[in-house]
C-alpha cells in the first residue's frame, strides 16, 4: 500500500463525506443561520455576543458539596499551617473523594461510605497533632494555662477560632451544645475535652461539606448567598481553600456583599500562593492531562538519546511555570496561553525536546522550533506512552477543549464493523501513524467503512495536524514505524498538512502552528475558553457556551489586552455568584 | 482457668485465650444500651448460612422416608396455582423414616427433609450439574460459576449489595474447601496421616482446609484477652453523638434540597453503623475460656483424627457466628476415588463411600447445627435461638445411585431463616409415587433452582441480582431447562419450562411464599 494512494484516496473521501461530516461533531455552536457559513470565521458570533441564555446549570441546586481531599489538605494547611497538613498528608491521601479528574459533576461527588470512617480517625489524630504541637494549640485556643483549663478559654475558642473551622460564626445555640455535650463541668475542664472539641469540629459536615443556605430560614426558589458563604465561595473558587483571616473579617463586618469589596478581595486573592497552586493546575484540564507519563514502553529507537528520566515530572513543572508566567508575570490573555514561544524548561531532555538549552535560574527560553507554542504543543498534551502518537486522541481533545466540539462515542455497529477489518502485522507497521488510522477507521476508500467514516474524516484531519509531533513531542518529518512485537519496521515520511472543518469553515493548514493561529482568533474558541475557565474556577459544568455567565466572561476575554486574571475577576462579579438555586 | 488445663488442650495459653472463648451475649446488656443500638438490633437480623454439599455418595434411604404415611397434596399456595407437590409433617411419619430423620430426631422441628428437586440438564448430568454446591463444584477455573458445575449460592450473596450493607466484617464467606476436584479433606493425608507435600500450593487464597488455618481466619485478628476496648472508643462516640444531633437539625433546614438531605442522611447513617460497629462487635467477641475445645496442636498441620477435625471447625464456626465473624460456611465433600463406589454400601463402619458423609453430617448436627438451637442469637431481642435465624443445607448433587443423575437429588435443611422458612416437613416436589426413589427421568421434579431463589431472597437479595446472569446469580439457569422442555404446555410441570414459574421461591418451604 503506497502512502502516496493513501494520502490521496484519504481526501478523495474527505470530499465525498463532507456533507456527513457535519452531523457528527455535536457542537455547542449551532450554527443555525446559512448566511454564517460564507462568512470569515473571524467574525462568526455563534450566536450573536450579545446574545446567551440562562443556563440552569449556572445555579445547581445542590447546596451541600463535599470537599475534595485536596481541599481537605488545602484546608488544613491554611487553619493550621502547612506542616500540621504535611503531618496528614498520609491519611488525607487515603480518602478517595478528589476533582483531580476534573468531573464536577457534584451529584456524583459524594464522599464514599468507607472514607466516613477513615475521617473519624484522622480527625481524632489531627485534633491530637494540633493540640500537642504548642504553637498550633497557641493559635487554636490560646488559653492562659491548660491544666487546668480556664472556662473562658472555651468561650475565646468557640468565639474565634471554631468559627475559622466552620467558616461561619457559631450560634448561640451551637455554642451551648457543644459546652453541654463536652464540657459539662466548666470548672474542671482538661486538654482532653478541648481534642475532643477540635475533634468534632473537623469531622463535622460543616467542615467538611459547603454548605450555601443564605440568611434565612425561608424556602426561596433563587436567594442570595450570606457574607460567610459568599466569602467561602470566593476563597475556594481563587485559592481552592478555605478563607483566611482578612476574608473572614470582612464576611463577619458584611462588607464582603459590597461588590467593590468582593472585587478587592478577588484581586487579593488572586495573587496568593494558593491562587497559583490552583490556577497552575488550569492547564492539564484545559489540555484534559492527567499529569502523569510513562517512557517504558517506547522503543529506544524512538527514544533515542532522550532523557526520559525525570521527563514527566520536568513536563508538568515546566507546564505550570509557563502558567505563571502568562497569568500573573505577563498578565497575559488566552491567545497568550495558546500561542507564547516562551519555556522554562530546565531538564535536559524536556529542553531538548522543546529545542533550546535547558533554562537556569528559572529564566524563559523560546521554543527552537516555529512549528511550536502555546499550551497545546507541550508534552503533557502531546504525549503518547507508546510509539504510536495518539493522533485520535489529540484530535478530540482539542475539538472538546478548545473549540467545545464533542464527538459522540462509537455505537456497538461501529466497532463491530470495525472488527471485520484486520490488517496484517506486516501491512500495518509498513504505514505511518496517519496511514495507519486512515486505514483503521475506514478513511481509506480501499477499506471504506462509512459508519467509522462517518466520523473520522472529521477527527483524523484535525489529529493529522500534530503529527509533526512525535510521542515525545519532539519535532519530526519522518516516523519512526514499528512492528507489534516492538521490532522496527521502517521509517517513513509524515505528513501534517490537511483540510479542517470548524463549524461551516473549511481551514487549510500545514500543521499545529496554522491551526492554533487560526483558532485563536475564533470567537468560537474564546467563548470556549470563556466556558472552561469559569467552569474551572467554580467547579462546576456549565451546561453550555451560550450560559450568559460564561458570556459576561468572554467579554472581558475578548476585549483588548483582557488578561486571564481579569476574566477569573469576571467569573466572580456575575451577579449569580452571589446567588443560590433551590429547584425542588 | 488453671494454666494446666489449658496446656491438655493443646494449644498455647496465649493462642487459648486469643482465640477460644464465647461472644458475650448481648440481652443482658440491653438496659445499658443506646436507645438507638437496641433498635439497631432488632432491626436486623443476623441471618447465617451453612452450605454443605457432597458432589457424590448420599443414599437416598439415608435420607427419604422409604414408606409414606399420609401425604398432602398441594396445588395452590397463597392463592396461587402451582404443579402438585406433597408434604407430611415428619411427625406424622412414625418411628423409622431414614437414618438421618430418625438420628435428627432432636432436630425434627426445626428441619425438612426434600425430596424431588431436579438440577438443570439433569439427563446429561454430571456433577454438580446446576446445584448449589455450598461452595464451589468440580471446575473452579472460574471460581465454580460456570454453568456446568453449577450455582454458588454464597457467590451470589457476596454480590448482593443488601448483604454487603449488612456485614461489616472482614470474612463473610468462610469456605471450608480445597480447590479443583474438591478432593475431600482426607484425601489429602499420605498414609502417615499428614498432608501431601505441596497441597497447600494449590489451595487459593479464598478456601481453608486446616482447622489451624480455619482458626487463624476467623479468630487470628481478634485481640488478646481481655478484649481491650478501643482507646478512642468513648472520644469516638461522643464525637458521632454530638454530629448526629447536629445533623438532624441540620437535615431539617427548609433551603436544603432534597439530593442535599439524602446525602446527609446517607452521612448520618454511616456514622450510625460506625458507632454500632464500635459498641457492639469488637466488645462483644471477648474470651470465656472453657466454652470451646479447639483440639488445635499449635505448630502441627490439622487434628490427625477425622472425627476431631470436623468437631473443631463446627465448634469454630459456631463461635465465628456468635461473634457475627462470617455469616457463611460453605464446605464441599467429593472424593475423586471413592465417589463411584460410594454408594449404597450400608455400611457406617466401613470409611469409604456415604458413609463417611454421614459421619461428617452427624458431627455437623451434634456439634454446630444441635448448639445454634441450644443457644440464643446474641444478635436478637425476640429470643431467637441461633437456628431460627439461621439456614443449614446438606445436599447431593446426585440422587445417589452410581450414577451421574441430577434428577430428584436428596436435600436436608435445618433452620428456619429468621421465620421465613417453614420447618418439621417432609417434602415431596416430584410428579411421582414416594416409593420411587430414582429415575425414570419423565417423572419430572421441581427445579432445584426455586430452593436457591428461596434462600437468597431471604438473604435480602433482590429479584434483579438473584436473576442475574452469571456472576452467582441464577438467571442463565433457563437454558438447561432442557429436562422441561418436551412437556407439553398443558402438562403439570410444564409451567417450569413454558411459563418460567421457576423464576420464583420454593411454595411451602418458603414460608410466605410468593411468586418473585
Amino acid at each position: 500500500m503506497k502512502s502516496s494512494n493513501l494520502q490521496k484516496n484519504a481526501w478523495v473521501t474527505g470530499l465525498l463525506l463532507s456533507v456527513i461530516l457535519q452531523g457528527c461533531i455535536e457542537s455547542e455552536f449551532n450554527f443555525q443561520a446559512n448566511g454564517d457559513r460564507d462568512r470569515d470565521p473571524a467574525e462568526i458570533t455563534p450566536h450573536s455576543e450579545d446574545t446567551c441564555t440562562e443556563d440552569s446549570s449556572e445555579l445547581p441546586d445542590d447546596n451541600l458539596m463535599w470537599l475534595s481531599r485536596t481541599q481537605i489538605y488545602n484546608t488544613y494547611s491554611e487553619l493550621f499551617g502547612p506542616s500540621t497538613a504535611q503531618k496528614l498528608k498520609n491519611e488525607i491521601e487515603t480518602i478517595t473523594l478528589d476533582l483531580k479528574s476534573y468531573n464536577f459533576d457534584h451529584a456524583l461527588f459524594k464522599l464514599a461510605k468507607e472514607d466516613i470512617g477513615k475521617i473519624l480517625v484522622m480527625s481524632i489524630n489531627a485534633a491530637k497533632i494540633i493540640y500537642n504541637d504548642s504553637t498550633s494549640r497557641k493559635a487554636v485556643f490560646n488559653c492562659s494555662t491548660y491544666s487546668p483549663v480556664p472556662a473562658n478559654c472555651v468561650d475565646n475558642y468557640l468565639n474565634g477560632f471554631a468559627s475559622k473551622i466552620f467558616r461561619r460564626a457559631l450560634s448561640p445555640t451551637e455554642k451551648q451544645n457543644i459546652k453541654n455535650r463536652f464540657f459539662k463541668n466548666s470548672s474542671n475542664i482538661n486538654s482532653g475535652q478541648l481534642v475532643d472539641v477540635l475533634a468534632y469540629q473537623l469531622f463535622h459536615p460543616l467542615f467538611l461539606a459547603r454548605f450555601e443556605l443564605g440568611s434565612s430560614e425561608k424556602r426561596q426558589a433563587q436567594y442570595s448567598l450570606n457574607s460567610y458563604e459568599l466569602a467561602t465561595r470566593l476563597a475556594f473558587a481563587i485559592t481552592d481553600t478555605a478563607p483566611d483571616q482578612s476574608l473572614l473579617s470582612k464576611a463577619a463586618d458584611q462588607s464582603l456583599l459590597e461588590a467593590s469589596v468582593l472585587q478587592s478581595e478577588a484581586e487579593r486573592l488572586l495573587e496568593s500562593s494558593a491562587a497559583k497552586k490552583k490556577f497552575h493546575d488550569f492547564a492539564f484540564y484545559w489540555m484534559k492531562s492527567d499529569a502523569s507519563f510513562t517512557f517504558a514502553q517506547l522503543p529506544d529507537e524512538l527514544v533515542g538519546n532522550t532523557q526520559t528520566v525525570g521527563l514527566g515530572e520536568a513536563a508538568v513543572d515546566e507546564t505550570q511555570k509557563f502558567m505563571e508566567y502568562v497569568i500573573w508575570s505577563q498578565e497575559g490573555s488566552y491567545k497568550d496561553l495558546l500561542s507564547s514561544k516562551v519555556s522554562f524548561a530546565d531538564h535536559e531532555g524536556l529542553a531538548s525536546i522543546y529545542g533550546h538549552d535547558p533554562a537556569t535560574n528559572g529564566e524563559p527560553r523560546t521554543f527552537g522550533d516555529s512549528q511550536r507554542m502555546g499550551v497545546f504543543g507541550r508534552l503533557p498534551f502531546l504525549y503518547s506512552p507508546t510509539s504510536r502518537t495518539p493522533l485520535i486522541r489529540r484530535s478530540l481533545n482539542f475539538r472538546e477543549q478548545v473549540l467545545c466540539e464533542t464527538v459522540p462515542q462509537p455505537s456497538a455497529a461501529v466497532f463491530e464493523e470495525r472488527g471485520d477489518f484486520v490488517g496484517t502485522d506486516e501491512i500495518m507497521s509498513q504505514l505511518s501513524t496517519r496511514e495507519f488510522i486512515a486505514a483503521l477507521t475506514g478513511t481509506d476508500p480501499n477499506n471504506s467503512r462509512t459508519s467509522c467514516t462517518t466520523c473520522h474524516a472529521t477527527i483524523n484531519p484535525m489529529g493529522n495536524l500534530f503529527e509533526e509531533f512525535d510521542s515525545l513531542a519532539r519535532v519530526r518529518t519522518t516516523e519512526l514505524v514499528f512492528k507489534s512485537n516492538g521490532d522496527f519496521s521502517e521509517e517513513v515520511p509524515t505528513n501534517s498538512a490537511d483540510e479542517v472543518r470548524i463549524g461551516s469553515e473549511k481551514i487549510l493548514a500545514n500543521g499545529y502552528a496554522d491551526i492554533i493561529t487560526a483558532v485563536t482568533n475564533m470567537k468560537q474558541s474564546q467563548r470556549c475558553f470563556a466556558k472552561k475557565l469559569s467552569s474551572f474556577t467554580l467547579a462546576r459544568n456549565f451546561n453550555s457556551v451560550k450560559s450568559c455567565w460564561v458570556k459576561e466572561v468572554y467579554k472581558t476575554i475578548n476585549q483588548e489586552g483582557g488578561s486571564i486574571k481579569q476574566a477569573i475577576v469576571a467569573t466572580i462579579m456575575h451577579p449569580k455568584f452571589r446567588l443560590r438555586q433551590l429547584r425542588d | 482457668m488453671a494454666k494446666k488445663n489449658i496446656e491438655e488442650r493443646f494449644i498455647s495459653r496465649r493462642q487459648f485465650l486469643k482465640g477460644v472463648g464465647t461472644c458475650v451475649v448481648i440481652p443482658p446488656l440491653l438496659s445499658l444500651m443506646p436507645k438507638a443500638m437496641a433498635q439497631a438490633l432488632t432491626s436486623e437480623k443476623r441471618k447465617r448460612l451453612i452450605l454443605m454439599g457432597t458432589s457424590w455418595g448420599l443414599h437416598k434411604s439415608h435420607v427419604c422416608p422409604s414408606s409414606a404415611g399420609n401425604l398432602t397434596t398441594v396445588n395452590q399456595v397463597n392463592g396461587v396455582s402451582v404443579p402438585s407437590f406433597r408434604y407430611a409433617p415428619l411427625n406424622t411419619l412414625g418411628t423409622n423414616i431414614s437414618y438421618f430423620a430418625d438420628h435428627f430426631r432432636d432436630l425434627h422441628s426445626e428441619m425438612n427433609i426434600i425430596n424431588g428437586l431436579d438440577q438443570a440438564n439433569y439427563a446429561n448430568g454430571s456433577h454438580a450439574m446446576g446445584f448449589f454446591a455450598g461452595s464451589d463444584s468440580l471446575d473452579v477455573t472460574d471460581l465454580g460459576r460456570r454453568l456446568r458445575s453449577g450455582r454458588s449460592i454464597d457467590y451470589a450473596i457476596l454480590d448482593s449489595q443488601a448483604f454487603k450493607a449488612s456485614f461489616k466484617g472482614s470474612l463473610p464467606v468462610l469456605r471450608n474447601t480445597n480447590y479443583d476436584s474438591m478432593f475431600f479433606y482426607d484425601r489429602l493425608k499420605d498414609s502417615q496421616g499428614n498432608f501431601k507435600s505441596g497441597y497447600e500450593n494449590s489451595i487459593p487464597a479464598w478456601a481453608y482446609v486446616k482447622d489451624q488455618d480455619i482458626f487463624q481466619a476467623l479468630f487470628g485478628n481478634i485481640p488478646s484477652t481481655p478484649a481491650p476496648s478501643d482507646p478512642e472508643l468513648s472520644r469516638k462516640t461522643l464525637i458521632i453523638d454530638q454530629v448526629k444531633d447536629d445533623l438532624d437539625t441540620l437535615t431539617a433546614h427548609p433551603r436544603l434540597s432534597s439530593l442535599d438531605k439524602f446525602t446527609l442522611k446517607e452521612f448520618a447513617e454511616e456514622i450510625f453503623q460506625i458507632e454500632s460497629k464500635l459498641t457492639t462487635t469488637a466488645p462483644t467477641c471477648s474470651i470465656n475460656p472453657g466454652s470451646y475445645s479447639f483440639k488445635l496442636k499449635n505448630k502441627q498441620a490439622v487434628s490427625t483424627n477425622l472425627n476431631d477435625y470436623w468437631k473443631n471447625v463446627a465448634s469454630m464456626i459456631h463461635l465465628a457466628f456468635k461473634c457475627d465473624l462470617t455469616r457463611i460456611y460453605c464446605v464441599n465433600l467429593y472424593d475423586t476415588n471413592l465417589h463411584h463406589q460410594a454408594d449404597d454400601d450400608g455400611s457406617a463402619s466401613v470409611m469409604n463411600g456415604s458413609s463417611y458423609k454421614r459421619e461428617f453430617l452427624r458431627v455437623m448436627a451434634d456439634h454446630l447445627i444441635g448448639p445454634m438451637k441450644n443457644t440464643a442469637d446474641p444478635f436478637s431481642l425476640d429470643g431467637e435461638s441461633m437456628l431460627d435465624n439461621s439456614l443449614a443445607v446438606f445436599h447431593s448433587d446426585h440422587e445417589g445411585r452410581a450414577v451421574h443423575s441430577g434428577a430428584s437429588v436428596p436435600v436436608l435443611t435445618f433452620g428456619k431463616l429468621g421465620g421465613d422458612i417453614s420447618t418439621g416437613n417432609y417434602l415431596d416436589y416430584r410428579n411421582k409415587a414416594l416409593e420411587s426413589r430414582y429415575r425414570p427421568y419423565e417423572q419430572r421434579g421441581y427445579p432445584s433452582k426455586m430452593l436457591m431463589i428461596s434462600i437468597l431472597q431471604s438473604m435480602g437479595l433482590s429479584k434483579a441480582e438473584i436473576l442475574r446472569e452469571g456472576n452467582g446469580s441464577f438467571g442463565e439457569w433457563d437454558a438447561f431447562l432442557n429436562n422441561y422442555a418436551d412437556l407439553k404446555p398443558t402438562d403439570a410441570y410444564s409451567s417450569f419450562f413454558h411459563n418460567g414459574a421457576h423464576d420464583s421461591p420454593l411454595p411451602f418451604f418458603t414460608k410466605d411464599w410468593k411468586k418473585l
